[in-house]
Parts: C-alpha cells; structure tokens; sequence
C-alpha cells in the first residue's frame, strides 16, 4: 500500500525552491539592475582595450623639400615586475636588445612596482624581437622616434624633442602645434591572454598627421656654412662661431650655424650652450661693423656731405674718455668713405656727433636693434640698447663704433641686408609655410617691409661697404668675378659681472653681394680668435661662405661689373 | 433518430504485477441507412523526418560554412593588416635611410673618400635666355626662368 507524502513535507520543499528562487531572482536584479553598471564596465575593461594611436609628427623640410626632420612609429618596453619568473635569464635575453647593461636591467626587473619601462622609442625591428621572445611580464606601447638624418645639419635651429614627442627647442618647440598632430584611438576586443579577437568589434578614430613644416634653409648651402664656419674656428684657435646667410629682398633666411653644435639624434649628451641658436638667442657687441648705421643716419640726414673731408686725428676725447683708432696714425683729411674703408673709430665718432644721441639713437631702432627680429624662434634677444635719454656721457664715443650696445648677430645682419634691399627693412623668416597630410602648401603671408633710409643713401652706404671690400679693411672678404660690399668688426668683449672690458674680441665680417643686385647677405662671426681682426680673421670665411652661396644659387658673375662703380661726385 | 445505446465489454481486471494491458479499441459500429466512416490514411513519416534532417543539417552547415568564412575572412584580414604595418615599417626605415644617405655630410664624406674635392673657383656665366637667381621668386629655388 502506498502513502502519499504528507502535505506539510511538500508545503515546506515548495517553500525552500520559493526561497531559493526568490534569492537567485533578488541576485539576478541586484547584478543586472543596481550592480549591472560597475559589472558591465568591469568586463567592458577586462574584454575591452582602447590603445591610444599616436600621430606622426610631421617632417621638417627645407626650401627643396629635403627632410631634416622625420618621425618614425617606435616602441616603448616596460615591464610589470611582479609577473617576471626569472629576472637573471630576461635581463640576459633584453639587454643586448635594447642596449642596457645587464645589471642596470636586473635592478629594474626587481622593483616593487607595477611598471617599470625598460627603454622608450625602441627601433621597431628591436621591438619585434623582443616580442617574439613572450617573456612574461614585458609588454609594448606604440610612441614615435624622431631622427635627424643630418645629425648636426641645422640642428640649433631645428631643435629637438623630448620622449613624449613633445618640442623642447628650436622650430620643434616654436611650431609644436604645427608638428604634433592629434592622437587617434583604436577600441578592440581581447582574449584573457590579451590577444585581439578577430571578429570582436572594433573601433578606431584615425590619427590625424601633423603638417610638415617647410623651412627657408637650404640644405647645402647650410652643410657647407657650417663646415666652413668649423674650419675657421679651428683655423683662428676661437671659441666659437655663427654664421647667416639671408637673401636681403624677402628676408629668408638660407643658412644659420653656429659652432660648437650638436648631434640632435643624442641631444641629451649635448652641452646646454651647444644646444642654443647663438644667431637669435645671444646678444654681443657688435664692434665697428655698427658703423654703416651712423654712416647711413650722417647721410640720410644730411649731416655730412658725400664729398666733404674734414681732418681726422688717430685719438679723440668723449667726456672722460679717450679713444682711439686701431693703428697710429697722423690726421688725416678723410670722407664719410675713408672713414668706413678705413673703419675709423673716430672719424665714426665725429660723424655721429654732428648727429646727436637722439637721432643716432632714432636710426639705430629704425634698424631694428633693441627690439625682436619677428623671426618667431624662441628665445630671441631683443639686444641690449638704453634710451638715448640714460645714455653715459661716453655713449656717444662708443654706441657710434658698436660698443655699449648689445645686438644679436641676426639684428646686425639686418642691417646689411636693409641696405642690400635698397633701404628697406624685411623681417627675417625661417618658414617658407607648412604641407598638410594631403600635400597642399600653405604659404607663410610675406615678411613685413619697413622704409629705413632712401635707396640713394642705401646706395651711397653701399659704394663705401664696396671701398671698403676694394681697398680698406675687408680686403680678404673679396670673390673673383663679383662685387661684395661689407664691413669688418673687431669688437671687445665685456667682462661679465662688472664694468670693462676684457682682452677677449669677436671678430666679424658682415656683407653681401652682388652689390649692385644683392642675392645674399651673410654675417660671419668668431668668437675670440687668436687673430682678433675681423679683416683678417672673419672676412676668409664670409667669402667662403659667400662664395658657395653665389654658385649654388647660379648668381652670374659676369653682370653686374667686377669693380664698384665711383661713389656720386668722385 | 434513436441512437443505439453504447455499450462497452467489462474491463479485464488488472494482473497484480507486471503491465497494465492496452485497452482494447472500441469497434465502430456500423449504422444502418449512413456511408460508412472513411479511415483517414497517414502520410508516411520517415520522409519527413529525411526532409527535416536534411534541412536542418543543411542550415547547420551553411550557417557553419558562413562562420568558418568569416572567420577565415578575419584571419586574412588580420594578416593582411599586419603585412600593411610590416610594409609600412619597410617603407619608413628606406625612408630614414634615403634621408640619410642624401645628407650633404655622408655625400662629402662618400665623395672625399673616392677623391672628390669641391672646386676652389666657380664661375657662373648669364646666358641668355636661362634660369637665373631670383629673390622675389616664390617657387621653392628662387629662380625664375627669365633672362638677366
């Protein structure tokens, strides 16, 4: 016979399966409704991985479209040492690859941290190995590696870039929103072992490229500039040197060097005062090839004649100070001519009396010193230039000569190329404009123009540089075949930190040529020299320098004539 | 119309173990004066169950194919991709090294090395007509193809 189970035992399993469903039900709303969000995004970042694309920055090129600058995709290598086994063996297998010593390597394995990197912007080649190896624990990120193939070519102007890709110095840093592009992002799906899911979903925002920026410079003419500029540092036992090249009638700027230089490829093993663009960052006294200003301001203004001679002694006294020129010498009956050909720092001086401090000081800002070139290169020196008003009693004994005041080499070179053009000032520039991704270029707007002085005293002023190529100072700075006009500078310098000046000089040449059609200008300057003469030590190199320029840019030597034409009334 | 009682034979009674027999159908009885009930005849299953099979393995196998397809299309794509990274990584490093290779320094250093040197004199000579240096020039040379 059978017995049905009593009521209460099925009465009491119902109610432990009610219970129990009950429970999973409040679990189930709990995970889905009140939970469901964190969990969604816990299994979101388990399953899920957004990997930043990093842009590529874009390539600095010059005139001619060469690259001087080029970014390259690069990996970072970093490690989770709490997953690392056997530190000894992967610090064995890495340090070959990625160029580390051994030891440095095992300490980094054996941190207590949860990421350490081992080495940024790793050749991709390496990277593929290193990965080939699965080692546990080491693990890539996508970064870039800029090069400079080059390696010093321009290197102070072009500057360099930290590991995040981001400007440091130079172009890189002026023109880092230019360069950078904007990062991308990829979201895919991966297994538990990090691996990506080929039919997992996906989703990308494509980088977007930076632009390339395209520079003024010419690569050659760059090269040889700062070859040149290295042999004649080494030649004259300087310190250092600078030299630009410029064409006066659009102010772009072909070449600008400096020496000591460095390799931006390795620019943290580089000296601080090596990585700086001395042209635009560093402010000297310029010496007497500031003279061509109180020689055009004096003509100008009228107030000394073309043709006028007065008696020049080798001594004059201004306030409590007397100077003299730089060889002994009777007075002599000389013009605004002699007085430039000759660099006469007292017939400069007498000049610039008959002038006033007021308007040399006029003409000397109209020339662009105490004020930036608008080049846009960070850093740039305004120059050192008082108001004529606090001017010392003996500001106009040395301001007329170059002493007293401080300019940078590429204000001085403005200069010239003001009188090159004819009078009129153009603003130096290092951008000719920028190439998007899709190869349009955008044009930079042209240099801003300034009148300075008329173009017959621009004119007059370069017959004189040209006497002074001809027949004065500057003899060594003479090209076969064409007519240079320029001027020499031997200046002394300061002693820093006090009063005075040392028995230190910076010797300089600054011109350009063809005179009569000026394609270049170029400023070349020595610092400290064993022969301090600007004649003798920098106006070699400017014709180096010079030289090059004129064929490389196919400037005819034939035309315009090979002598200067006689100054107007000789 | 009278309708016949129905009647139906006793139940057998039911065997202590073992189980239970089947019923026995009820026999239609034939009524006087009306056609005959027509016995519905049955459709043969086994082609059926054939045709449903082949169905569903037809649909299991397609769908099947359609996967591995696109899986293999996701393979193929993921290798291609990776080939396009590996070609790109080619393309850059000949980049870099025609960069190089072009710089004006490894050129002086290549053309010293075979006894190059640079002239000591260049003299540049019009002719007319011929591309000369141009300041005001805005292609990227600054010359212009206009005679002196």
């Amino acid at each position: 016979m059978s017995a049905r189970p009593p009521a209460g035992r099925l009465v009491a399993l119902f109610a432990a399966l009610a219970v129990g469903l009950a429970g999973v039900a409040v679990r189930l709303v709990t995970l889905q409704l009140k939970e469901g969000t964190r969990y969604r995004a816990l299994a979101e970042e388990q399953r899920v991985r957004r990997i930043r694309l990093v842009p590529e920055r874009g390539a600095i090129l010059d005139r001619s479209m060469h690259e001087l600058a080029l970014s390259l995709p690069a990996r970072a290598v970093y490690v989770d040492p709490r997953r690392v086994v056997d530190p000894e063996n992967m610090a064995r297998q890495l340090a070959p690859l990625l160029d580390v010593h051994q030891p440095q390597l095992l300490n980094l394995l054996r941190t207590d941290e949860s990421f350490v990197y081992l080495a940024r912007r790793v050749d991709l080649r390496v990277a593929q190995r290193i990965e080939a190896l699965k080692l546990p624990g080491i693990g890539l990120l996508d970064e870039s590696k800029r090069y400079y193939p080059g390696r010093s070519l321009a290197a102070q102007v072009l500057g360099f870039v930290g590991v995040d890709d981001t400007g440091l110095s130079g172009l890189e840093l002026q023109y880092q929103d230019v360069l950078a592009g904007r990062p991308g992002s990829l979201l895919v799906e991966q297994d538990p072992s990090g691996q990506a899911i080929p039919q997992g979903s996906s989703e990308a925002v494509e980088p977007a490229r930076g632009h390339d920026l395209v520079l003024t410079l010419d690569r050659d003419l760059q090269f040889h500039a700062e070859r040149a500029l290295e042999e004649a540092v080494e030649r004259n036992g300087a310190k250092g040197g600078m030299v630009i090249a410029m064409v006066p009638r659009t102010g772009e700027i072909l070449a600008m060097a400096g020496f000591p230089t460095f390799d931006a490829n390795e620019f943290s093993e580089a000296l601080p005062e090596t990585t700086r663009n001395r042209s635009v960052t560093d402010a000297y006294e310029p010496g007497s090839v500031n003279k061509v200003i109180t020689a055009a301001a004096a003509l100008e203004e009228g107030a000394v004649g073309l043709h006028e001679r007065w008696t020049v002694p080798d001594r004059y006294q201004v306030a409590d100070k007397l100077f003299h020129d730089s060889h002994p010498h009777p007075p002599l009956r000389m013009t605004l001519t002699d007085v430039i050909a000759e660099s006469s720092n007292v017939g400069t001086i007498m000049t610039a009396q008959r002038l006033g401090p007021e308007t040399l000081d006029d003409y000397l800002r109209k020339f662009g010193f105490g004020q930036d070139t608008g080049i846009d290169f960070p850093g740039e020196s305004d120059g050192i230039l008082m108001p004529a008003d606090d001017w010392w009693q003996t500001s106009m004994g040395t301001i007329p000569i170059g002493q007293g005041i401080a300019v940078t080499p590429l204000q001085m070179l403005s200069v010239y190329a003001t009188i090159a053009n004819g009078g009129v000032r153009v603003e130096p520039r290092l951008i000719r404009g920028a190439l998007t991704p899709d190869g349009t270029f955008l044009g930079t707007q042209p240099s801003a123009v300034t009148r300075v002085i008329s173009a017959d005293t621009a004119r007059l002023v370069t017959g004189m540089l040209g006497r002074a190529v001809e027949t004065g100072t500057g003899q060594e700075a003479q090209i076969p075949g064409y007519w240079v006009a320029g001027k020499t500078g031997t200046a002394r310098k300061p002693l820093e930190g006090q009063l005075g000046y040392s028995e230190q000089y910076v010797a300089s040449f600054i011109g350009f040529a063809p005179a009569r059609r000026p394609a270049v200008a170029v400023a070349a300057i020595l610092d400290e020299p064993e022969t301090v003469y600007g004649g003798v030590a920098a106006a070699p190199l400017f014709r180096e320098v010079t030289h090059f320029a004129l064929a490389h840019l196919r400037v005819p030597s034939a035309d315009p004539p090979r002598s200067p034409p006689a100054l107007v009334g000789e | 119309m009278a309708v016949a009682a129905r009647t139906f034979p006793a139940p057998a009674p039911l065997p202590r173990r073992g189980r239970p027999r089947p019923r026995p159908r009820p026999r239609p009885r034939q009524v006087p004066g009306r056609r005959p009930n027509l016995r519905v005849a049955r459709a043969p299953r086994v082609p059926f169950a054939m045709l449903s099979l082949l169905l569903v393995t037809s649909m299991v196998l397609l769908l099947t194919g359609v996967q591995v397809l696109m899986a293999q299309g996701a393979f193929r794509l993921s290798e291609l991709t990776d080939r396009a990274e590996q070609l790109e990584v080619e393309r850059d490093l000949l980049r870099l090294r025609l960069a190089r290779l072009s710089s004006p320094d490894r050129v002086a250093r290549a053309g010293g090395q075979v006894g190059l040197v640079l002239p000591e004199h260049v003299e540049i000579l019009p002719s007319a007509p011929g591309p000369v240096w141009n300041p005001g020039s805005t292609s990227g040379d600054g010359l212009t193809a206009s005679g002196p």
